[in-house]
């Protein structure tokens, strides 16, 4: 399917900047053009994921199970937090942006451990369980696996965003 | 030591466009890597129909496992449905033990088990005197792993008589079963034996196979 295998690639494209990033903040060379487009691209991220989980659910017909809600709530609210803050050049955004991307984490990893292991959600619930492997890309790509990528790229960009300017190479 | 920071931070329109670019080719990329779908079969070439003689199991499998299941020893719905080559199938009723497997195609669970039934259909491991029966359920063309029939012949159980159940679970419905995968036993004599819900390991599996063999 075209659509699962676009969002499989921007998944990869996303954990590709996501490490990017983390070995620019462990290493603390962060350019300055990377701490300006930082919020920018977030916004893009978690934009790019809400309007992806919206197709899946409203085009697709993929009905979110009660963790697929869960890591919803998590990242719907980053567009307009980081929307807000890519606009008021607000560097101080990841005060309020990490925790809800570690709740969405948290939330995906025991989405992905109950997709590896289904047996441990019990048996399936015929109306919705949440081991339903409803995209599976490249053989690890998931809905929660995706969810996960997407709260670290959110995480990597505001921590981008609030690195000193005086301590990174320009 | 803003002008500095102006020479030296890429141009933003630049930027946007990189980005933009970068898009158009994954969704391009993604257009030509994409396999095309195959024709699959729908609901109703999957679905069987479905005939239930006398009273259903009245009572739902306890949600409690500790408690015994109130059901066993009660006669079992005699239930004629179509294998996969539109053969009549007879469940329940006098004469052969039976261990029915309901399996959904799209229950990870059930895809969990697979292996485990391999195991022991390649062991030999179902005993002469008891019929191994697969149920097909909980059929939805919109899940994975359709049609279901395909996906048990890739488990290596396309050999292992296959029933289908209808479109509204009737068969496993008649059992009291509610959750994937599910298990019935019915004994030589036409009476419950045993139900389960959800993963077996191979020993529990074992045990179902010889309360049907000492029926």
């Amino acid at each position: 399917m075209v659509v699962n295998r676009f969002v499989g690639l921007l998944a990869i494209l996303t954990l590709v900047v996501t490490v990017a990033a983390v070995v620019a903040l462990v290493t603390r060379r962060v350019p300055a053009w990377a701490r300006d487009v930082a919020l920018p691209v977030g916004t893009l991220i978690a934009l790019g994921a809400t309007l992806g989980s919206l197709y899946y659910s409203e085009v697709a017909g993929y009905p979110p199970c009660t963790l697929c809600w869960y890591q919803r709530i998590a990242i719907y609210p980053q567009v307009v937090v980081l929307g807000v803050a890519a606009w008021r050049r607000d560097r101080e955004v990841w005060r309020t942006s990490v925790p809800l991307a570690l709740i969405g984490i948290a939330f995906s990893v025991w989405h992905i451990v109950i997709e590896q292991v289904p047996s441990l959600a019990g048996p399936c619930d015929p109306s919705n369980p949440c081991t339903i492997l409803w995209v599976e890309e490249f053989g690890f790509l998931t809905i929660p696996t995706i969810a996960l990528v997407t709260g670290a790229a959110l995480i990597a960009s505001t921590l981008l965003a609030r690195t000193d300017p005086d301590r990174s190479p320009r | 030591m803003s002008a500095k920071s102006s020479t030296s931070t890429p141009n933003r329109l630049v930027l946007a466009l990189v980005g933009l670019a970068l898009v158009a080719f994954v969704g391009v990329v993604a257009f030509l890597s994409a396999g095309e779908g195959a024709d699959l079969p729908s609901l109703d070439e999957v679905a069987g129909a479905v005939t239930i003689d006398g009273e259903p199991i009245p009572v739902p499998y306890p949600e409690d496992t500790a408690t015994p299941d109130p059901a066993v020893g009660l006669p079992a719905p005699v239930i004629t449905a179509l294998d996969y080559a539109d053969q009549p199938v007879t469940i329940g009723g006098e004469g052969r033990a039976q261990v029915l497997v309901f399996l959904a195609h799209w229950c990870p669970v059930c895809a969990q088990e697979l292996p485990t039934l391999r195991s022991i259909v390649d062991a030999a491991g179902v005993p002469d005197e008891v019929d191994l029966v697969l149920v097909t359920t909980g059929l939805d063309p919109g899940r994975p792993n359709w049609p279901p029939q395909q996906w048990l012949e890739d488990a290596g159980l396309g050999s292992v008589t296959t029933v289908r159940d209808d479109a509204g679970d009737a068969m496993m419905r008649a059992f009291g079963l509610r959750a994937y995968p599910a298990w019935a036993v019915v004994g030589a004599d036409g009476t419950l034996l045993a139900r389960r819900q959800g993963l077996l390991p191979a020993v529990g599996v074992a045990q179902l196979l010889d309360a049907a063999a000492a029926s």
